[in-house]
């Protein structure tokens, strides 16, 4: 059980307290609610700029990674479809330097166009790095146009080109940060070797006199059901033939997540999982096969990827993947099975709360759905799954008119 | 900026406390071959069974030590390997397996309340393994497969080219498997080796087990009370070679590895060694990473890190940069270190780089089961934890001034090696 308090400011800062006094250290992490779905779909990538540039000096300090070190701590951040998450680690006693640092930049960055010229070098190597210079590294710039139409899901947190982060000016900058960084857009979260009243002193000072702004209200365009199949082949300089296919889901926040998790985690998590078993180890039809929920906070995907072993063709590969699907819907699976599951996914949150900054992350994104508490409640939330609830589940999502399949085909070698 | 006329004054940083080390955890000896880090009220486990007899330095050029421990699951004589993974699973517990020159070590997590169980079938699998012919196909299969995903890779032939030179093909850390090796697998090379080499191993135990209990199961392991590795020395061979370089035309960006040999942890510059790596490339705030990513937007990240082995160590810079700035990436790595051999460090980032150190040595011990894993990784030099007192005392004690002389006893441009991957310069 993970013992926490909660308080706000008036100018809207939600903040969330977690004691440990096993710990010599503090986290502080700092959710913002924007993430790529907040960008305009002509001009992308700018939420993971926007999160290089955090970086770069802020109204009073010229250099926040240098004050971060020479308090003896380290920082880091990232973002995703739906938020940006910041995080600092540091020396218990040093507590006041990490909320110095996030406040002042909560209040304005240094706007330079020297800064923002190396930031856009730094990630344009960064999708260079990441997208284009691995093997199958762009499968998810393919992939997102596939399967959404309306939802701003449909490119990727890096961006959909490089020449959209080439483009980015000072004022598309200054725009998205008077839109999202404020204090109402934001859920604070401090845990480690500190009490409850120091941090409520300490919170006050340094953030209740930044105006409070406005919340993101996260209105976006509604998902289209396509009443097709999708369908897309690319050639590429790759050793071998990979199948990708993906089935849009529900939302994080529903309900029917965690049977989705562990319906995932069934078909293809590990080893002893069904397409392992089935089309790796049995049929050998695949070297690797595996699948997963990407969890976002607006309609999510069910994703089934897999490479295939040398001289087998994609279509009969596929083929065999529904076959397994088709098994499981008609209710091919057993309690143990499903035991199983539960068991590994106990075991696997037990261990995530022996961090506490993991235990700052999953406050801060618990709070962002509606209720920091989902860190306590989400393991019984697993283990009340039922066989029936989660056959059903598949029996709706793994239907070919939801299905989105990317053929990612080796060109011949020469 | 947003309007308030009543915002707090942020112009001076507030006051900053020096980090340090309160206590370093120990590993209690429960029994000879068994050592134990306690966390009261930890309701997971994480067991390591080291095996130091089979690391890379006691393989031959086929690493048959990795193989070996990535079959460990293939089968037994009573449960195939599906029947394996399944009961491993279902008991929720999971593991993974590290090897490196000196030793593998096997990591198994679980709930305390399953820890007989799961110790039981991991007892069963170490004393009757059968490495089934078809997991070995599969395998090999899958490796090759990975194999040629990697060789076309920048990042994967600049290594292969600096290994081959730094430590000549006929050593294992210089050779990179190839398809013939793994096709050339079969069950008489796995056995033979897990025979001679995986009986013997130890126990590292972390978290909250009664001792009884984790004595039981210990000496039903038949654990050894030897914790010593027993392997070649490491020789750098350093051979200078026209092949430095390995060019994959289509590729976006060029990977640059850069060594030098120096002195390890036991020597009493590593210290100063350390700090000259920290202010180098070592962190976030370091020059190189200043100057190539920072000022420059060549690169997304490069870094600089201490490898260490029993008798020597070598000091390695590396990253991906802008496919044709290889030349000049060089260039400027070498202006970086002339740098630190002409001038002292100033005095603003000489506090900021100790801070960080000191705040990063803090930091790691952070962690409670990662305690095992520092264990382990000084063993190499038959270190114990309690090394890391003496480390952060000489970090406290050390000047700017000594690591320009470290910089010019053991850095230059000519006793950096380098190769890189990617488009024609």
């Amino acid at each position: 059980m993970i013992e926490f308090s909660e308080f706000e400011l008036e100018n809207g800062l939600r903040v969330i307290h977690h004691q440990d006094i096993t710990t010599p250290l503090v986290h502080v992490n700092i959710l913002y609610n924007v993430g790529s779905r907040d960008e305009n779909p002509e001009h992308t990538g700018l939420a993971h700029l926007f999160e290089h540039l955090m970086f770069s000096g802020s109204v009073n300090i010229p250099e926040f990674d240098s004050a971060v070190q020479h308090a003896g701590g380290t920082n880091n951040a990232f973002t995703n479809t739906d938020i940006t998450n910041y995080y600092i680690t540091l020396p218990a006693q040093n507590i006041e330097t990490a909320l110095w640092l996030e406040s002042d930049r909560m209040i304005s960055l240094d706007f330079s166009e020297k800064n923002l010229t190396v930031q856009k070098g730094v990630v344009i190597e960064e999708f260079k790095q990441r997208y284009l210079n691995q093997p199958y590294g762009d499968m998810w710039l393919q992939l997102r146009p596939l399967v959404y139409e309306k939802y701003p899901y449909s490119w990727a947190t890096i961006g959909k080109e490089i020449e959209h982060v080439q483009k980015t000016e000072i004022d598309h900058i200054k725009s998205f940060f008077s839109r999202f960084y404020n204090p109402s857009n934001a859920i604070l979260c401090i845990a480690g070797n500190i009490g409850l009243d120091e941090t409520k002193n300490l919170v006050k000072k340094w953030f209740s006199d930044i105006p409070a702004g406005k919340q993101n209200i996260n209105s976006y365009a509604e998902e289209t059901n396509t009443s097709v199949e999708k369908r897309k082949t690319i050639h590429a300089d790759v050793p071998q033939d990979m199948l990708v296919m993906a089935f849009k889901v529900k939302s994080r926040k529903d309900p029917s997540y965690y049977a989705l998790d562990i319906l995932s985690d069934l078909l293809g998590k590990s080893d002893s999982s069904r397409l392992y078993d089935e089309l790796v180890r049995k049929k050998q039809l695949f070297s690797q096969l595996y699948s997963y929920v990407t969890g976002e906070l607006g309609p999510g995907m069910f994703v089934i990827e897999g490479k295939l072993s040398p001289g087998i063709k994609i279509e009969e590969a596929e083929k065999e993947v529904w076959e397994i699907l088709d098994n499981i819907k008609q209710g091919h699976c057993s309690e143990e099975e499903f035991e199983k599951i539960k068991n590994k996914t106990e075991t696997a949150h037990l261990f995530s709360l022996t961090s506490p900054l993991n235990i700052a992350m999953a406050l801060c994104m618990g709070k962002n759905m509606g209720n920091a508490n989902l860190v306590n409640e989400e393991s019984s939330l697993f283990q009340q799954v039922s066989r029936e609830t989660t056959i059903k589940l598949a029996n709706e999502i793994w239907i070919k008119n939801n299905t989105n399949v990317l053929y990612y085909l080796a060109n011949e070698r020469k | 900026m947003k309007e308030n006329n009543n915002l707090l004054d942020r112009r001076s940083a507030p006051k900053i406390h020096l980090p340090g080390l309160s206590s370093i955890p120990m590993p209690i000896e429960l029994h000879p071959g068994l050592l134990y880090f306690e966390k009261k009220g930890c309701p997971v486990f994480k067991l390591d069974i080291v095996f130091p007899h089979a690391g890379l330095g006691n393989s031959s050029l086929k690493k048959e030590n990795m193989m070996v421990a990535d079959l460990l699951l293939s089968g037994t004589s009573k449960y195939n390997a599906q029947e394996l993974n399944e009961s491993l699973d279902s008991l929720g517990s999971y593991y993974n397996i590290y090897t490196d020159y000196y030793k593998s070590t096997l990591s198994i997590y679980g709930k305390n309340d399953k820890y007989s169980e799961i110790l039981a079938l991991w007892n069963h699998i170490l004393n009757d393994i059968y490495f089934d012919p078809k997991e070995i196909e599969i395998y090999i299969n899958q490796k090759v497969n990975n194999l040629n995903i990697q060789k076309s890779k920048t990042s994967y032939q600049a290594k292969k080219c600096i290994n081959k030179a730094w430590f000549g093909s006929k050593n294992v850390l210089g050779y990179m498997l190839q398809e013939k090796d793994f096709k050339g697998l079969n069950i008489n090379t796995l056995s033979t080796f897990y025979a001679k080499n995986f009986l013997k191993y130890y126990f590292i135990l972390s978290g909250e087990i009664e001792s009884k209990k984790a004595i039981e199961w210990a000496t039903k392991f038949k654990i050894t009370g030897s914790y010593s590795f027993c392997v070649d020395k490491i020789n750098f061979e350093k051979r200078k070679t026209d092949k430095n370089s390995y060019t994959i035309e289509k590729s976006n960006q060029s990977s640059v590895i850069a060594r030098v040999e120096i002195p390890n942890r036991l020597h009493k510059d590593y210290a100063a060694l350390s700090m000259l790596n920290l202010i180098l490339g070592g962190y976030f705030g370091a020059r190189i990473m200043k100057n190539i990513r920072e000022e420059k937007g060549w690169t997304y990240g490069m870094y600089s890190v201490i490898r260490n082995f029993d008798t020597i160590a070598y000091l390695e810079i590396s990253g991906d940069v802008l496919a044709d700035k290889v030349g000049s990436v060089i260039s400027e790595i070498e202006r970086e270190v002339r740098i630190l051999c002409e001038e002292e460090v100033s005095k603003e980032e000489w506090n900021m780089a100790k801070n960080y150190y000191l705040g990063s040595l803090q930091r790691s011990f952070d962690s409670f089961f990662s305690h095992s894993d520092k264990f382990l990784s000084l063993q190499e030099t038959t270190l114990n934890l309690d090394w890391y007192y003496f480390f952060v005392e000489e970090i406290k004690k050390l000047e700017a001034a000594d690591v320009k002389k470290a910089a010019n006893t053991y850095l230059n441009k000519e006793t950096l090696f380098y190769t890189w991957s990617g488009p024609k310069q």
